[in-house]
């Protein structure tokens, strides 16, 4: 059977929707629908893997939840598991996404759906700072090893500062040439930009989102009998 | 062309901080302004813009490219005009259309975090049609054979590899116009080669190129024409002709480099020793081949032995294995090698930086343990940048120092030519002097084994000497000198002996993909 190909807007929208769905459902009725349902799409797209782990990780919150009948200490924190097992689906679903997609094939879905410029823009900027600034902290802490600076809890102001004095001063120089050379490379273009990644939204795309819309839809209506 | 008239440029005041390699306070270099500068490059030329530090050279790409005055501010005078429009006026995004740059930083060039978006980035911001990008991006990629480093964060890519993106990404836009500056600062040799030979491409195919930079050797058979800057004016232009027949000390009387392309393979005399003493180091016997026992190794009271120095990465990959390496007490000595031979794998592994870290040091007899290296040996990083923490050029000396002495802080200082900025705030010095702080810190701590990362990268002629002259004083102080480097004339300059890292590493001859090596 041929993989799923979805579009990340689809996915996207699930987990915009599915959590703040739990106001308006039933919880019993959309607990299970999710899991029914990010099962289906995890097994179509072939993320055996993630869903495997997703199921694991669910059934053992699913089992100390029960336990938790029996043995009565763990019962606060199995009702924190309860919480928490709802979100498992979707969590689920979001490996699924960061898996499946590059940073840029997201970003260029998040710039079909019409989200400003600007914060597309940042967006970019902080994926990719995420992995430079960890880079740069270990150059950092590396070299005050080596200097025998220690970073000791005693002294917490003084460490800290050791720590971030140098990383800012790197996030000044480095953000200043980013800048410069997303701007000769006309970034502030006043046009539409394209896409080498454009994501169409196909028949699939629409009829996922439908099923899963009726879905909610649908418990909805049967609930409120 | 590109018209140059009668252009001045001054930084507005506090933007100095960042100003490429220039910028520094009080030091006697200009800042990188502009007086009165005229330059006109013809449709199709190959222009070398070079000088020391702070001469002017990436200002001049930064007007022709319309950063100045669009990005960075400052007071300017004079036109600027790229194919007859006045680009200083122009929008950044209308420049971009014929002129492409690319940087020095490898690592700060890039708009993306993975290498296939970085190459359709600047057509996507014009507006292309998607086929038209994918055209484009196919075709470059197979005219530059970058099929393997496709579709890979530019995060596992070694310095090398993403100068080659960033050169394929200009590539892409096919602009006319290319400007580069200081393009190999981070590249090793061989690497080097690579760009020099795709710089020759582009010559053929007609694109008008100007590239700022202080190793000119690469650039010199492929230029049409050099400006040599100083202070913001140039001061010599050489033709073709000229360029041919100039000598070494005419170029180095100018501050500027040699123009002698240095040989990727050396001849034996690896490991040379400029004064050969005492017979006992004698290199040139392969030292793997000898199992030393360490009772063996205590003849050795001159030299610092190496012994089973392993780095083994995560998923197994081994980028360090050398059974036994001799290393001179009290001398400078070079380790060279291109990007993969691990060289700084090795300079890790010997400040006993990591977990991973494997092998045994024996230092005047005593052996060390990666742990107990740290408080030996000290390491001036490429990027100081990483290792200046305090408010106060005096206290980054005195954090060093095991007992705070003021008095012998300012001694080491006073050598250093830092006495005046004592009190200054480390990060607002040049990038010499930040250097420069960093191996006073190092006097300070007092350690006996001092190792250089690249220390000269990026540095002009006179900055370069420099760095030798503080070499030389600190083998005179008595310190066991350790540099890595790909700079042949740093290596000429003051080194007394120079290890191949790869007669001794025996790795697998696989090469790892380099995302490994930079892990």
């Amino acid at each position: 059977m041929p993989k799923l190909q979805l579009n990340p807007i689809v996915l996207i929208v699930i987990n915009i929707l599915a959590p703040s769905m739990y106001i308006f459902l039933n919880g019993s009725f959309l607990k299970i629908y999710l899991v029914i349902f990010a099962t289906v799409l995890l097994l179509a797209m072939g993320c055996y893997k993630i869903f495997l782990i997703t199921a694991l990780v669910y059934a053992g919150m699913e089992g100390i939840i029960m336990l938790s009948s029996i043995f009565h200490p763990i019962e606060s924190f199995a009702l924190f598991l309860v919480v928490l097992q709802q979100s498992v689906p979707c969590f689920g679903l979001v490996f699924a996404l960061m898996k499946k997609y590059s940073s840029a094939e997201l970003l260029s879905s998040l710039e079909t759906m019409r989200i400003p410029r600007t914060l597309v823009v940042a967006v970019t900027i902080t994926l990719k700072y995420i992995p430079t600034f960890t880079r740069e902290f270990k150059y950092i802490r590396e070299s005050m090893r080596l200097r025998g600076i220690p970073f000791t809890l005693r002294r917490p102001v003084k460490s800290f500062q050791y720590f971030v004095v140098p990383q800012l001063f790197r996030c000044a120089a480095l953000s200043e040439e980013v800048t410069a050379a997303g701007l000769v490379k006309g970034i502030d273009a006043p046009i539409k930009r394209t896409s080498y990644f454009e994501q169409k939204f196909r028949f699939t795309d629409a009829l996922i989102l439908v099923l899963f819309i009726a879905g909610l839809v649908g418990g909805f209506l049967w609930y409120k009998k | 062309m590109i018209e140059l008239k009668n252009v001045s440029f001054e930084y507005s005041a506090g933007d100095g901080l960042e100003r490429g390699s220039a910028g520094g306070v009080d030091e006697k270099i200009s800042n990188g302004s502009l007086r009165g500068l005229n330059l006109s490059v013809a449709e199709g030329e190959f222009v070398l813009l070079t000088g020391g530090s702070g001469c002017g050279k990436t200002t001049i790409l930064r007007l022709i490219n319309g950063l100045i005055p669009n990005f960075f501010e400052g007071r300017l005078e004079g036109s600027v005009t790229v194919d007859g429009f006045d680009v200083s006026h122009a929008e950044l995004y209308d420049t971009a259309k014929s002129v492409s740059t690319v940087f020095q930083n490898p690592r700060s060039q890039f708009f993306n975090v993975d290498t296939t978006s970085e190459l359709a980035f600047a057509c996507e911001n014009q507006g292309m049609a998607e086929s038209e990008i994918l055209c484009r991006i196919d075709k470059t990629v197979s005219e530059l054979h970058l099929e393997p480093l496709m579709n890979r964060s530019l995060f596992d890519l070694s310095g090398g590899q993403k100068q080659k993106i960033a050169c394929a990404s200009v590539a892409v836009t096919g602009n006319k116009i290319i400007l580069l500056d200081e393009p190999s600062a981070n590249l090793d040799l061989r690497t080097i080669d690579e760009l020099a030979g795709l710089l020759k491409k582009w010559k053929k195919e007609g694109k008008t190129i100007i590239v700022a930079e202080h190793r000119i050797s690469y650039l010199w058979d492929l230029a049409d024409r050099t400006a040599v800057l100083k202070d913001g004016q140039i001061v010599r232009e050489l033709s073709r002709a000229q360029m041919d027949k100039i000598s070494e000390e005419e170029l180095h009387k100018l501050g500027l480099r040699t123009n002698k392309v240095p040989t990727v393979v050396e001849p034996v005399e690896t490991t040379i020793s400029k004064n050969p003493k005492e017979g006992d180091f004698d290199p040139s016997t392969k030292l793997r081949d000898r199992k030393l026992n360490h009772h063996e190794s205590l003849n050795h009271q001159d030299n610092l032995t190496l012994q089973n120095f392993r780095y083994k990465y995560r998923n197994g990959y081994l980028a360090l294995n050398i059974p036994q390496m001799q290393i001179p007490v009290g001398k400078i000595t070079a380790i060279t090698g291109n990007n993969g031979d691990g060289k700084t794998t090795l300079l890790n592994c010997l400040c006993g930086l990591g977990k991973r870290s494997k092998g045994i040091l024996i230092y005047k007899g005593k052996s060390y343990k990666p742990r107990q290296r740290q408080k030996l040996i000290y390491l001036v990083m490429q990027d100081v940048n990483h290792q200046l923490f305090t408010e106060s050029v005096l206290d980054e000396v005195l954090i060093s120092q095991d007992e705070s002495n003021e008095l012998e802080a300012h001694k080491i200082l006073d050598t250093l030519d830092l006495e005046n900025f004592a009190d200054r705030h480390p990060q607002s010095l040049s990038g010499g002097q930040k250097q420069r702080v960093a191996v006073a810190s190092a006097i300070a701590s007092g350690r006996d084994i001092m190792l250089f990362d690249e220390p000269t990268s990026g540095l002009d002629y006179t900055h370069m000497l420099q760095i030798g002259e503080i070499l030389r004083s600190l083998k005179d102080q008595g310190k066991t000198v350790i540099v890595v480097t790909h700079d042949r004339e740093l290596i000429k300059e003051c080194c007394d002996c120079e290890i191949r890292l790869r007669d001794f590493n025996q790795i697998n001859p696989v090469t790892p993909t380099e995302g490994e090596v930079n892990a």
